[in-house]
This record gives C-alpha cells, structure tokens and sequence, in this order.
C-alpha cells in the first residue's frame, strides 16, 4: 500500500488494537498525572489501595485519622492509601535517512504504524499522548494530551512525515528528555544505528529525569542476515560515502559487529532499568508488539 | 625440458581470461542504499587485508591452473643433458630394456616373495605403462628376438613368456646385439637400461674384453643420444643353499659325491629330504663349512635298489638348486641319434641327450634315415611330421628293439612378422613323470640324462 493511496487512519493496525485493547498498559514506574488513571501514582490518593500508617500532624483532616489503631495504642495515626493516575506517553519516531531503508516495508512506514497503533491503545485508556519528530529538520513537536482529537492531530502528523531528517537523532531526545517537565513514559522509536554510547547517554539523562524509556529498534531482515551474494556498492542513505565489497568476504564481521551493536544497547538498557525491544519490519505488528505489552502488562513495580 | 606438442603453449594466453573475468567482476555490481554503513565500514576495515590476499590468491590459483592444464597439454619432456627450456618439438627416447634371463636370477630379490626376474620383468612393464609415449623394447640374454612392450600386456603372461632358465647369460653379447639393432633401426635417441644380479660370469670380462670395449666406443660416439644405466638387483641376505654332484679324486680312490655348498659359516644340520622309486624320508646332513662332501655311500641305505633318487633340500632364497636328481646310470650309455625337421631344434635335443663324459649324439634329417644308420643306435629322438611313424625304417628300428621318442613336427604357418603365436602352438617339452612313458621303465639299467627336465621344464620358445 503506497503513502499516497493511505489515509492517516490505516496507520492504526486493526489485528493489534482488536488483539491488545483489553490489556491495559500500564508502566512499573511511578507517573504524574493529572487525573486519576490506571498508574501508580507516587502521591498518596484515596483508591482502596493500602499504602502506609502515617503519625497525625495537627492542623490535617481528623476524618483520616485510624480509629481502630488509636484505640488499641492510644496514639493518633493516618492511614494512607495509594494514589491511581493517568500516564503521559511521549513517542520520539526517528526521521533520519536511514528509516528510508526496508525492503517491502521501509522502517520509518513501520514506525509510523507502530506510534499510530499504541498511541490508539493508550488513548483508549484515557492517558494523554504526544508526540516528537526525532532528527527532522522542521521539528514537530506536540505535548501529552489525553483529549480524543489527540489522535487525529498524531495521525496527520504522522501522515505529513517524512524521513528526510540530517540533525543529530540523539540530540533530539536529549532535547525530548528536558522538554517533558512531568515523568512521563519515552517510547523512542528507531533503528538505533547511531553510536550505542551517545544513544546510552541520552538514555541516561531521560532516566535522570525520571521518565520510564521504552527503545524500540526497528530493522529490516537484510540488515539482520546480511544474505547478499554478488559484490555490491552500499550507498549510504545518510549522505557518507559509499562502498564497494564482496558481502561473502564481509558477512562474518558485519553479523560480528551488528550483535555487538545490539548488545552494548541491550546492556545499557538493563542497567538503566529501560525496556529494549528488537522489531523486524517483516513480522506483522501484532506479533511484533506482542513482546512490549506483555511485559507492560505484567511488570512489577519499580 | 622440451615439449612434444609445442604449438599447445601458444594456450599460455589464455591466463588472462580469468583476469579479465575478475576486473569484469569487478566492474558488474549492484547498488543498494544502506542504513547499517557503521557495520560495513568496520567489517571492511578488519577484513580488507584479508579479502585482499584472498582475492589475489584465488586470481594466481586460476591462472596457475590455466598455465598448468597447458604445459600439460604440451606434453613436457625433462632430460638432464638438455637446456633448461626449449620450445623444440622433442622425440622420446626409445627404452631398451635387457633382461639377465641366467639361472642366479632365480634367487629370492632381497626381502620380497619375489626372484630377480620376476622384480625385473614388472620393473621393466612399468616402463611401458608409465611411458605411453615412448616405445619400449625388451632384449634378453637367451638370444630370442627383440620384443615390443606395450601397456596392455599383462604381467602374468610375460612372466610366462620369461620363465626360468638354468643358463648362463652373456651380457655383454647382448648389449652388443642391442647396440646393432639400434644402429640397424636408426634409432637416435636410447635408453639401455640392464636389469641384472651383475654376477662376475654374467660379463666374464676376460672372454668378452674386446666386446665391451666395442661397446665403450659406441656409447662415446653416440654420446647424448644413447644412454645406458645398469640396475643391479641385489638378491636377498637369506641363508642360500645349493646341491651339486662332484667327483672325489684321489690317488686310489674316485667317487661321486654329493657337495652342499652354502652361503655361511654356521655350523647345522639341514634336513635333507630323500625321494626314491620306493619311498621317500629325511636324512640330517651336518654342515660347518660353505663347502661340505658327502660320498654317496652315506646315502646307500637310504636308496637301496632304488633306480632313480632325488635329494631336496628345505626352500631357501633360491629354489632352482635345491634338488639334485640322481639315476642309476650303466657303463656303456644308450647311443642315439637325432633325426628332425628343423636343424635347430635337433641340436637342441642333441644338447639335452649329451651324457656325462659323451660327446653330442649325431644329427640326421629325418628325411636321410636308413636302416644302415640306424642299426648302430638304440634311441632315435624323432621330431617331424606323424607321418614319419609309418616308415617302414622306423617301424623296423622299433621292432628290433630300438627306443623311439616322437616329438611334433613344425607346423608352418605363414604368419605376419611379428605375430606371435599361442601357447598350445610352441614347441615345448614339459613335465617329464618318471612312471610314465618310454623313459620310465629303467629296470634294465639303460637311462637317460632327461631327468632335470622335471624340475626346469625347458622350453625352446617361439620358432618350434
């Protein structure tokens, strides 16, 4: 299906909302919302939720105070109960060049399906959703709504973007991590072909910041295997130069460094207590996705 | 090195084609627009050097295979006197291979279960299976007609054709009658090559001084172009013993003996087996000496009436002197006479009928007998047609009394030069049983000399 024949609506992928629209999806951190949700709150609220004992102060309400304890101990303590709140979901989909790359699918079509079809999910649940233009070079930027016609503005954004971008990708989710005030969740999406280490530092700032960072890392299966056979010159689609090899005299040390690659980000994302998902753009999205909101569903809290 | 087919090195050009095949290679690629430029970069920094050998090794293996297939092709040809290379178009030499066809090349060839002649024969057929491009000719020392090898002959039926003989060989004689068909032939480039034990009595270089030193001149003046290289085949270390019959002489006394002559000084007693007409035993024979006499009285009690008795001694490295046949022989010898075909082979049975101390019984055409000639002898070795059976002379001969052994005649076949004819077709004398035939009744003390014919099986080859 050609962009041009799309409406921003077919970005939504039907099998995965109709497959994960009872799950919710929920984050292991605390959130900051600003109405009540399914999240955990790092506030104390008044759900049915027991959070913890806390000595009466004068001056608070005399109706929290725990009637039962103060009998038995003769003390005046409150009891105190957790707090539920939305979430603010903010997607960074990658524009660099190097989205264009996919062989019946481009990476950056497959990125748009996915923001487009978790964007639907979490709306759904009434958590508020924006979304970044990571790297483009007109930066798009929109704040976390939670209001219906949040997905429609995504979606014709979506559907206007193209991934021509030339600033740096890993700057811009510097910029994401400082431009969310609340903790929020970061679903960064992209190939991740940049340095591992910047991406990692830009991990690191978006946790010091207290935001709960999701990378998804979309690939095609030619870059996975590397199964080409006759000399080929690689032109690359970020502008470098291009090159002329043999990929059976290259394939051991290309598949050598490309683990390597994916381990250093796995790792980083372990000891950052980040989520790092692999998605190859030949998989359909349900089955794709099915990994993230499993673990979403039933990740303990952090 | 020199090359048959020159005109095939002109295929050297054809190691460029994988040259060419490699720029074009080159030249023939696809493009693709890549993302992962961060990974190939890196792959193809750690594996240029390495890619780069490789593809320069396979380039160089390619056209080493080319220039290969095309030397080949060319049919190289190495000989040490020649330069270096030469894009001549060469001639082969011709192999000339003498075999020494003498009794003593009947010992064992050093540790294997083979006798020098047999080594030297499947020597000798390697070179005509190994050098399908040069021809090669056997001579050997029993004077037969030079013999063309090629690689389909077999080694079973050449060892056959070269069986064991209990003669002498005249080496030099033959080197000399190699050097005058290779003259005759008008061959200019040879390669004599002698398979031999080298025995001193093979060259017997005091009779044959002027032979070889004929032969010396010859290789001077073909310097180059006629080689000559002798392959000494060393008979095995194994222990070698050989019975002889010898004379004792003394001043009063003469008497037939039996010598054991062995190749060590070790003292032992050697199991001799004794075969007589009657029965057969063993008798311990004690040696210390390489030469030890027994008279032949030692053997008396084991012989007894016997006509006829054999002495056999355990198999060693060769077994051709192992046995000695020995008859009861009366004073006055049988005379006879030979009447044949063909005036070689009477000589040959001539030859075979000499007795000890006799001179060779006369030679007569079959075709001159008479009853005047006849009289005077008690055996006629005939050899002719069957016809000669019915001629009232012989009829006669035989009626009073005479002895009459019939060999074939010559069947005459006019056959192509160079045809050789069957087995069953040659003029053979086999296996001679003691109980049967004319020969077998000894009792009246009449014998003949055929006795070794059992153990060496003579035979006249080719032209019967």
């Amino acid at each position: 299906m050609s962009q041009g024949s799309l409406i921003p609506y077919d970005y939504i992928d039907r099998i995965a909302v109709t497959k994960f629209s009872g799950d919710p999806l929920t984050s292991p951190f605390a959130m900051e919302g600003k109405v009540s949700g399914h999240h955990r709150s790092n506030h104390k609220g008044s759900s049915v939720e027991f959070a913890e004992y806390r000595e009466y102060t004068s001056g608070e309400d005399p109706r929290r105070l725990d009637w039962r304890v103060m009998a038995r101990t003769d003390r005046l303590y409150l009891k105190e109960f957790e707090a539920e709140t939305n979430l603010r979901c903010h997607f960074g989909l990658d524009c660099s060049r190097s989205m264009n790359f996919g062989e019946k699918t481009s990476k950056f079509e497959f990125g748009k399906r996915i923001v487009a079809t978790l964007a639907y999910l979490l709306l759904g649940q009434g958590d508020a959703v924006g979304l970044d233009l990571l790297g483009s070079s007109k930066p798009d930027c929109m704040d976390a709504k939670r209001s219906p016609s949040q997905l429609r503005t995504i979606l014709e954004i979506l559907h206007r973007s193209k991934a021509r971008g030339k600033s740096n990708f890993v700057q811009s989710i510097h910029h994401l991590a400082d431009s969310s005030k609340r903790r929020a969740m970061l679903i960064i999406v992209s190939d991740f072909l940049e340095d591992p280490m910047a991406i990692l530092k830009a991990i690191h700032h978006c946790r010091e910041r207290k935001h709960d960072v999701v990378l998804m890392q979309v690939l095609d299966r030619q870059e996975m295997d590397f199964s080409f056979v006759r000399p080929t010159r690689f032109v690359d689609l970020e502008g470098g130069p291009s090159l002329l090899t043999d990929p059976n005299v290259i394939r051991e040390e290309y598949l050598k460094q490309f683990k390597e690659h994916l381990a250093i980000l796995r790792k980083g994302c372990l000891e950052t207590q980040s989520s790092f998902f692999s998605i190859s753009t030949e998989v359909s999205l349900s089955d794709g996705l099915n990994p993230f909101i499993s673990a979403r569903k039933s990740s303990p809290p952090r | 090195m020199s090359f048959l087919q020159p005109l095939a090195l002109l295929g050297l050009g054809l190691v460029v084609f994988p040259i060419i095949i490699h720029l074009l290679n080159l030249l023939r690629h696809r493009r693709l627009n890549w993302a992962a430029m961060r990974f190939l970069i890196q792959a193809k920094k750690r594996t240029s050097r390495f890619s780069k050998l490789r593809h320069w090794l396979a380039l160089l293996c390619r056209a080493l295979a080319l220039a290969c297939m095309t030397i080949s092709l060319a049919r190289p040809i190495y000989e040490g006197d020649q330069a270096w290379l030469s894009f001549s178009t060469s001639v082969p030499p011709t192999i000339v291979c003498v075999l020494d066809r003498s009794a003593s090349m009947e010992r064992r060839f050093d540790n294997s279960k083979l006798s020098i002649r047999q080594e030297a024969i499947r020597r000798i057929l390697s070179h005509a299976r190994e050098n399908k491009d040069q021809r090669v000719i056997v001579f050997e020392t029993t004077g037969s007609p030079p013999l063309f090898l090629n690689d389909k002959i077999k080694l079973e039926s050449i060892e056959e054709f070269w069986r064991a003989t209990d003669t002498a060989a005249n080496l030099p004689g033959t080197l000399a009658k190699v050097f005058r068909w290779l003259d005759e032939e008008s061959i200019e480039r040879a390669q004599v090559i002698v398979y031999s034990d080298m025995q001193e009595n093979t060259f017997e270089l005091n009779k044959n001084r002027m032979i070889m030193e004929g032969i010396g001149r010859i290789m001077e003046q073909r310097k180059g172009a006629w080689k000559m290289s002798f392959r000494h085949l060393q008979p095995s270390a194994n222990p070698n013993r050989a019975l002889f019959i010898q004379q004792i002489e003394d001043s009063s006394y003469s008497e037939p003996a039996v010598l054991l002559q062995k190749n060590s000084t070790v003292e032992e007693v050697i199991s001799v087996k004794i075969e007589t007409s009657a029965n057969s035993h063993h008798q311990d024979l004690k040696t210390s000496s390489t030469k030890t006499l027994f008279p032949l009285s030692d053997f008396s009690q084991a012989v007894g009436a016997a006509d006829w008795v054999r002495l056999t001694l355990p198999n060693d490295a060769c077994l051709s002197d192992n046995s000695l046949y020995l008859t009861k022989e009366s004073p006055a010898s049988v005379s006879c006479l030979v009447a044949c075909e063909e005036r070689s082979i009477g000589e040959t049975l001539s030859a075979a009928a000499i007795s000890e101390n006799e001179n060779a019984p006369p030679i007569t055409d079959f075709n001159s007998l008479d009853h005047s000639s006849l009289n005077q002898f008690e055996l006629l070795l005939l050899q002719g047609p069957e016809s000669l059976l019915s001629n009232a002379t012989i009829q006669d001969f035989v009626f009073k009394g005479g002895f009459l052994l019939k060999l074939p005649g010559v069947e005459k076949k006019n056959l192509p030069e160079g045809q050789i004819l069957p087995d069953e077709n040659f003029f053979k004398i086999s296996h001679w049983n003691q109980n049967q035939g004319i020969l077998a009744n000894a009792s009246s003390g009449q014998s003949l000399p055929f006795a070794f014919l059992k153990d060496r099986k003579r035979e006249i080859p080719m032209k019967g």
